[in-house]
């Protein structure tokens, strides 16, 4: 017998009504501009971070940038900015 | 993010190095925090150099020494802390101010004019122009801005031999730059406009300076039409300032005009004889030849008539050639009383011609006066015209200075 486990009321509504999921739900949002900057939007922190790794937790999984010269341009409760140049992108463990 | 950088330079900021293991940890708890940081930098794999507002070091501090890491200010950054290092060298700071305020005084001036487009005496003669009207180095830039239409009006009619001149200012140099003409013309000198026949003025059209008079004016011989003496008003100096120019206009007036013609009624009209002498000649150069005639030429009054065919034109007129006939016609002279209608038709042929040399064919309207006196019969005529009678007078020399008049 298969378990389907029920949408959340969130999700529910915001199909009722047409919204964007982002907007109703703190899934994380990434923004990656060309292969200079990715902007992480409701992240849960960094993991580890280096010039060529950076490990950013989200509520879905982990986010693995691989790249070189990575550097933190800007870390807030809301948002991370990695830039350098970036090779690989990467959704470890995703629900 | 630009902004916040701004914010960060101007409430200073400090660029820390942390050392010890698990630095995520302390980067976690910075931005959770609320403490804004940014350029987060690994440099060695226990190394981070981290960039953070002064104000939020204090905070830094504790959560360091919570998680046993390790910190070091690198260096302060931001205006507080140039702002200290200025007040720390107050001369210098002076300094900097009094040899700011300096170049910013010394480049409200002009020290230097470029002329382009005239050279050699043309251009020493322009730049003896603009100093006259005040453009010369040691003028302030606002003095020239206030006035730069005005003195380019002036400087192009004071130089008859450019067709186009603009003054730009940058900086603390004038830029004149000049359309040379390249038919130059003659200087005309300061001049007025006088009649130069009495009438009664019927058009005026003035091209330069003032007129005096106006249509349905009666002038007479010399009277001033146009002055060559302008005024205007210089709004900035409050002055009245004249100048003297070259009138020019167009002046049309009624005008008359009496014609005199004397005809005698006796003249003398030849009467000619048989008796003829042909000769055919050469002309080479100065050279004359006979080469054949015939016929008797006695004493007496004889009537020439020579009739030329010119054989070589040549480049030389000394070297002519030409082929010459002589007519020798004996005639005698009778003293002839003419009839009144001859006369009269030779009165006004003789009119005509004189009316033809004055250029008066075009006349309104014309009265004619016979007189006889003796044995001549005299025609006056008197023709009404329209015609410009606008004639150039040249003023005296003033120096070509201007005068100022202050406007009470």
């Amino acid at each position: 017998m298969s378990f389907q486990k029920k949408a959340p009321l969130s999700h529910k509504l915001a199909r009722l009504f047409d919204l964007p999921l982002d907007t109703m739900i703190d899934w994380p949002r990434i923004i990656l501009s060309g292969n200079k900057n990715v902007s992480i939007q409701n992240h849960r922190g960094i993991i580890e971070y280096d010039q060529s790794v950076a490990r950013i937790g989200t509520k879905m999984g982990e986010l693995l940038i691989t790249g070189d010269g990575l550097v933190l341009v800007c870390a807030l409760k809301e948002e991370i900015v990695v830039e350098g140049r970036i090779c690989n992108i990467e959704l470890v463990d995703w629900r | 993010m630009h902004f916040n950088r701004l914010i960060s330079f101007l409430t200073g900021y400090l660029v820390i190095l942390i050392r010890g293991a698990h630095l995520e940890k302390i980067i976690n708890l910075m931005a959770t925090s609320g403490l804004y940081v940014w350029d987060i930098r690994r440099l060695e794999p226990q190394t981070l150099e981290v960039k953070i507002r002064a104000h939020g070091f204090k905070r830094l501090r504790e959560m360091i020494h919570r998680t046993g890491l390790h910190a070091m200010i690198v260096s302060k950054r931001g205006w507080p802390f140039i702002w200290r290092d200025i007040n720390r060298r107050k001369i210098f700071l002076l300094g900097a101010v009094a040899f700011t305020s300096v170049l910013f005084y010394l480049s409200s001036f002009v020290f230097f004019i470029n002329v382009d487009g005239f050279t050699g005496h043309e251009k020493e003669r322009l730049l003896n122009a603009l100093a006259r009207k005040g453009l010369k180095p040691g003028v302030t830039r606002r003095q020239i801005l206030e006035r730069k239409n005005l003195i380019e009006r002036e400087i192009m009619v004071d130089t008859p031999n450019a067709v186009w001149l603009g003054i730009t200012i940058r900086g603390i140099v004038a830029e004149i730059k000049v359309v040379k003409r390249k038919n130059t013309p003659h200087l005309i000198k300061a001049c007025d406009i006088v009649a130069g026949r009495s009438g009664v003025i019927t058009k005026l059209i003035t091209i330069r300076g003032i007129p005096v008079v106006k249509e349905g004016d009666s002038v007479a011989r010399g009277d001033l039409l146009i002055s060559g003496s302008i005024w205007y008003n210089d709004p900035q100096a409050n002055n009245l300032i004249s100048r003297e120019v070259p009138a020019n206009g167009i002046v049309e007036a009624r005008v008359w005009y009496d014609l005199n013609v004397s005809e005698p009624k006796i003249v003398w009209r030849p009467e000619f004889l048989p008796s003829v002498r042909r000769e055919y000649k050469l002309r080479w150069g100065p050279k004359l030849w006979t080469l054949f005639g015939w016929g008797e030429k006695k004493d007496g009054n004889y009537s020439l008539i020579r009739q030329r065919k010119r054989i070589f034109q040549g480049r030389n007129p000394i070297a002519i050639v030409e082929l010459i006939k002589d007519n020798w016609q004996e005639v005698n002279w009778r003293r002839v009383r003419l009839s009144d209608s001859e006369v009269r038709k030779a009165a006004v042929r003789s009119i005509n011609e004189k009316i033809r040399d004055f250029g008066l064919q075009k006349h309104v309207s014309k009265a004619m006066a016979w007189r006889e006196e003796d044995n001549f019969l005299k025609l006056m005529v008197t023709l009404e015209t329209t015609q410009d009678i606008a004639t150039v007078k040249l003023r005296p020399e003033r120096g070509g200075k201007e005068h100022h008049e202050i406007i009470e």
